[in-house]
């Protein structure tokens, strides 16, 4: 394992989403770790052999996910489990408390529930397609570039080597959003499309190419080449065979006559699984029907429509990729329109969700792709929906880890979580499959990417606001499409709010808010603010109607449940009615206070906010602040002033809390 | 008309149990057999790329899922030949098939048939009718043409001599050399030459798009001199000006009943063709070469009665055991005889009438269509419909597809398309 003990600078080993909610659950040992926080992206760079430009900035390399549940893979799972990373490699898995002594960033993940995470067979990420020339209308017979010592036809790119050409590319969110961690990446073009590469959804190349020759692919469509022939799927087909053949001949050659690079890159392919992009199950079988001639088994890119002739796919003896791009309703409300619509359209769309359950009952070997589906969330949904529909979730989650893994040869990579294996996992707040479960974060190679904060910061509730002199209630409430809001002078009674109550536009992104409060009278207040860390104070400054600078202060008055605005609070209603505030709740909310402020997690929190937490002055408090918070600040600021020296150091801006997580 | 057969002797020898169907008033005939359809083809027709196409094959593109195999048997159509385009000289390998709706591709084929392959000379080939931009395929003119046969008809003779010459020199090779890989070196195999020698060797059989008599002497003409017989021509609208001399040759055709017109090379042809080439001793068929005249081949097979007297037993085999010489299945279809394939059709009235109809299709002693069953899944396809309507309006999302028909392609000769971007 040497290779971990080189000095490394790469970004993948960055510190781990420490957005500040989650900053109070991590424990710093203290001296090594803080600087690895310093400088971040600076020295991103590619690799090991990569001069330095500077000086080199080597990190803490050890992280640590603990106190979760882990499903290590569909059959085994560890409570309060533990899993160490080190340079973007599962180090240790166990359960209870991993010991070392040397340091390392322990993120605090109880309560959640960690997957590994998916791969995708069948991908183009990284790879940029073939792109075919303008139709000229005339019949083309040889192909464009006749001068190199390829094969005869354009649609046939055994040579082409999909690791050499890979850039990861923009699709990298919405597979990291779907749960994917690695996909084979191809160059989706062509009869004979080259070989595949086991690529790491990472941003660099260096990191992300895992393995780069997996598999070959073939498929019927000619792509992207502007030579006539084959015109049809017969041709297609007679076209794949004869390269079989020739590929056959050429094979006995030790020094041809004629080079055919197309040919030694074929037959340099053969110990290679073969994948077959079919598409509907007539194809499945066509191709396979090749296969069979051919001394080659294909696994098959699916159409979605197995469940048409089930017994015969599975007849085939190939495993299945299969998509999970359900079509959408459709409009039938008009009944002329609707005419145009077949029966078998309509039954497509209510069973293509039980496709990959039935797949997966006929006993065929089954990995689900992506491929057909924009968006990460919406695959994840549709996982579930064919969970619903039949899946088991524990074949769900082969077919996205196990199952690909095995059909490539890359068990030991990827699609577990196992000691060795790419740190790529998940963590939720629920069974994966289950709706409603949240996930938040996508570690890829150690590196995580959030998706959905591990706790929100709950803003909802009734706020005092000093705005210029004038004593106002913020109102906010969490809507369906994030936080609603409304204001009105204090003192309103309270059947009048509705009536009098004016406009405020709110919008938070992490612990910025961005607040517009519509004076009908004077204009538009524009806000920015800072929701604090275990407080109920919320300031920043803004602009007024006339253009002048001021800046402004939020105390929550009456919280929504116990305790202040604070991600702390994950299970209250957030949301709930203001009102109500029994006296019992403020003293809970009290010793709420009291026991935080006794916590390491305070100092993270006024370290986060240092300059402003102490600057707020006392006038812009006076109007606002009850004796509660003052009590808060002064706390704080004790204990900011009784804070190691380490901690006084921590005066970044906050809004790049958000540093490590993309 | 013609005999009385008692279906259950046929059906007896089918299924176990004895079925009695009362066809009490009806007519029952064989199946038909179309010897010429380009339906149940999945993405495209033509391999016209190349002058040669010999080595694609229908057979590998056959599509089981095409409504128009239900309808062909609405019409009493049990099997057919789909044939490749005539977008060029030698076109592909074709597809025979039972209708067997429901079936997969594979057993929709029927077993043991002999492989045949399409020809085309005329217009098409040459490219005549495409435009001002297709004027460089090879051929241009119908001389083109016949060098293109002649050209192939060579290589392929090579090739085969390759190969006799390898599988010779492997058998004087001692066997301890050949155990350690040694031995002559393997020729490529080519699908294409391969085919083609099939031929030379009687073990493909080439059925011929053809209109004008002239390249139907010429084709003829080098069949005998490459030493092989053309099984049939196709369309073969002239045929009724070299009847004789296909006889002659052995060679059938498949023709339309009175489809001309469509295209110059066409301006000779007469609904008499069919009775002229019956009468000159040559096997004769009618052909739909389209999906919706191939659900009336009876009406079809009556104008031989209509244009020429040919009796009306002998126009029926026109669509029957005629198509099936021509398919090399006669000893399987075409007519009813005890220890043939029970295909069967059971008419409402007389089959060369216009006014019957199809009333119930049986393919290998399988009802695969029944009128009044017909009528029963219409209802079942309406209320399911329904169901999935008022599904889709109950559906939650504000996404919904607007409606938009997909329309399958509907392939002829000349169709020409590249459905496999």
């Amino acid at each position: 394992m040497d290779v971990h003990m080189r000095a490394y600078a790469g970004s993948r080993y960055l510190a781990g989403p420490d957005s500040p909610p989650a900053m109070n659950r991590i424990f710093f040992l203290v001296s090594v770790v803080l600087p690895s926080f310093w400088g971040m992206g600076i020295f991103a760079q590619s690799g090991s052999t990569f001069p330095v430009n500077g000086t080199p900035d080597v990190r803490a390399e050890l992280h640590v996910y603990e106190g979760a549940t882990l499903h290590l893979n569909s059959d085994e799972t560890l409570i309060d489990g533990y899993i160490a990373v080190r340079r973007g490699r599962i180090e240790a898995v166990g359960s209870g408390t991993f010991t070392t002594s040397e340091p390392a960033v322990r993120h605090d993940l109880s309560g959640k529930e960690i997957y590994p995470s998916f791969v995708d067979l069948y991908s183009g990420w990284g790879v940029k397609k073939g792109e075919r020339a303008g139709w000229d209308g005339k019949p083309h017979y040889e192909r464009e570039d006749t001068e190199t010592a390829m094969g005869w036809n354009s649609a046939l790119h055994p040579e082409f080597d999909a690791a050499g050409a890979f850039v990861p590319g923009k699709k990298a969110d919405a597979y990291r959003s779907g749960g994917f961690g690695a996909v084979v990446a191809h160059r989706e073009d062509g009869i004979v499309r080259g070989t595949a590469a086991l690529v790491a959804l990472s941003d660099d190349a260096h990191d992300a190419v895992l393995e780069p020759r997996v598999a070959a692919w073939h498929s019927f469509s000619k792509g992207s080449s502007q030579q006539s022939y084959p015109s049809s799927l017969m041709g297609s087909i007679a076209l794949l065979r004869q390269t079989f053949c020739d590929a056959e001949w050429y094979a006995q050659f030790d020094a041809p006559e004629e080079r055919n690079l197309s040919l030694e890159a074929f037959n340099a392919a053969s110990d290679l699984p073969h994948f077959f992009a079919a598409g509907n199950w007539q194809d499945v079988l066509r191709s396979d029907k090749v296969g069979d001639e051919f001394g080659v088994q294909y696994a098959f890119l699916g159409g979605g429509d197995s469940y048409r002739r089930l017994d015969e796919v599975a007849a085939s003896g190939g495993a299945m990729i299969v998509p999970v791009d359900f079509p959408s309703a459709i409009d039938v409300s008009d009944p002329y329109l609707a005419r145009l619509v077949s029966l078998s359209e309509m039954k497509h769309w209510e069973w293509a969700p039980e496709n990959p359950g039935r797949v997966s009952a006929a006993g065929i070997p089954m990995a689900l792709t992506m491929n057909g589906v924009d968006k990460g969330p919406e695959f994840l949904s549709n996982v579930r929906k064919a969970v619903a529909k039949g899946l088991p979730a524990e074949k769900a989650l082969d077919a996205l880890t196990r199952v690909p893994a095995e059909m490539i040869g890359a068990s030991d990579r990827v699609g577990q979580i196992a000691v060795g294996r790419e740190a790529n996992f998940l963590v939720c707040d629920g069974p994966l499959f289950e709706d409603g479960t949240t996930l938040h974060w996508n570690v890829v190679q150690g590196k995580p990417h959030e998706l959905e904060p591990l706790e929100k910061v709950a803003i909802a509730g009734r706020y005092s606001l000093n705005l210029e002199g004038r004593d106002l209630v913020l109102e906010i409430k969490d809507g369906e499409k994030g936080p609603r809001g409304r204001w009105w002078m204090a003192g309103t009674a309270e059947e009048e709010i509705d009536s009098l109550a004016g406009k405020a536009k709110v919008s938070i992104d992490g612990r910025d808010m961005v607040l517009r409060l519509i004076d009908e009278e004077q204009g538009t207040y524009r806000l920015v603010g800072n929701v604090y860390e275990g407080s109920r104070i919320i300031d920043g400054r803004g602009e007024r109607p006339d253009g002048a600078w001021m800046e402004w202060a939020a105390l929550r008055q009456e919280a929504g449940g116990k305790g202040g605005p604070s991600g702390e609070d994950k299970g209250e209603d957030a949301g709930g009615e203001p009102d109500g505030e029994s006296d019992g709740d403020a003293a809970a909310e009290e010793s709420t206070v009291e026991r935080r402020c006794s916590t390491p997690s305070v100092h993270m929190a006024v370290r986060n906010c240092p300059t402003r937490a102490a600057g707020i002055s006392s006038e812009r408090l006076s109007g606002l602040a009850g004796p509660r918070a003052r009590l808060r600040m002064e706390r704080s600021s004790s204990t900011r002033a009784a804070s190691p020296p380490w901690a006084r150091r921590w005066t970044r801006p906050r809004y790049s809390e958000r540093w490590c997580l993309n | 008309m013609g005999k009385t057969l008692d279906p259950a002797a046929v059906f007896g020898k089918m299924v176990p149990e004895l079925i009695r169907i009362d066809a009490k008033g009806k007519h029952i005939t064989p199946g038909i057999l179309d010897e010429h359809t380009h339906i149940a083809a999945s993405r495209g027709i033509n391999e016209g790329t190349q002058a040669s196409s010999a080595e694609v094959s229908i057979g590998t593109v056959v599509n089981s899922e095409d409504v128009n195999v239900y309808r062909h048997l609405a019409g009493g159509v049990t099997a057919g030949q789909i044939l490749h385009g005539s977008a060029n000289p030698i076109g592909g390998q074709s597809g025979i098939i039972k209708f067997r709706w429901g079936m997969s591709p594979e057993e929709m084929k029927i077993e043991g048939a002999d492989p045949f392959i399409k020809f085309a000379l005329g217009e098409n080939v040459k490219q005549s009718n495409w435009g001002d931009y297709q004027t460089v395929r090879f051929p241009q003119t119908r001389m083109g043409v016949e060098q293109v046969y002649y050209d192939h008809f060579h290589r392929a003779r090579e090739y085969g001599e390759e190969w006799d010459r390898y599988e010779a020199a492997r058998k004087a090779t001692p066997r301890r050399i050949l155990r350690k890989g040694g031995g002559p070196m393997k020729p490529r195999r080519d699908l294409e030459l391969e085919t083609l020698l099939q031929i030379l060797n009687a073990e493909r059989f080439v059925t011929c798009h053809s209109y004008r008599q002239d390249e139907i002497n010429m084709l003829m003409h080098v069949a005998d001199s490459m030493g092989f017989t053309l099984n049939t021509f196709t369309h073969i609208l002239e045929g009724y000006k070299v009847a004789d001399k296909m006889a002659e040759h052995g060679a059938g055709g498949s023709s339309f009943s009175d489809w001309w017109a469509y295209k110059f090379e066409v301006k000779d042809a007469i609904p008499y063709n069919g009775a002229l080439l019956w009468e000159n001793g040559v096997v004769t068929a009618f052909n739909s070469d389209d999906r919706e005249m191939a659900r009336r081949l009876n009406q079809e097979a009556a104008k031989a009665v209509k244009y020429g007297g040919v009796p009306e037993e002998e126009a029926l085999k026109f669509v029957t055991l005629n198509p099936a010489k021509l398919l090399h299945l006669d000893h399987r279809m075409g007519s009813l005889e005890a220890g043939k394939d029970a295909d069967l059709v059971v008419w409402s009235d007389h089959p060369l009438s216009i006014y019957a109809q199809c009333e119930q299709t049986y393919v290998d002693g399988r009802r695969l269509f029944d009128q009044e069953e017909d009528v029963a899944m219409r209802a079942a396809i309406r209320s399911e419909r329904a169901r999935l309507i008022q599904k889709m309006l109950d559906a939650p999302g504000a996404d919904k597809r607007k409606p938009m028909e997909r329309i399958p392609p509907h392939y002829h000769c000349d169709t020409m398309t590249e459905e496999n971007r």
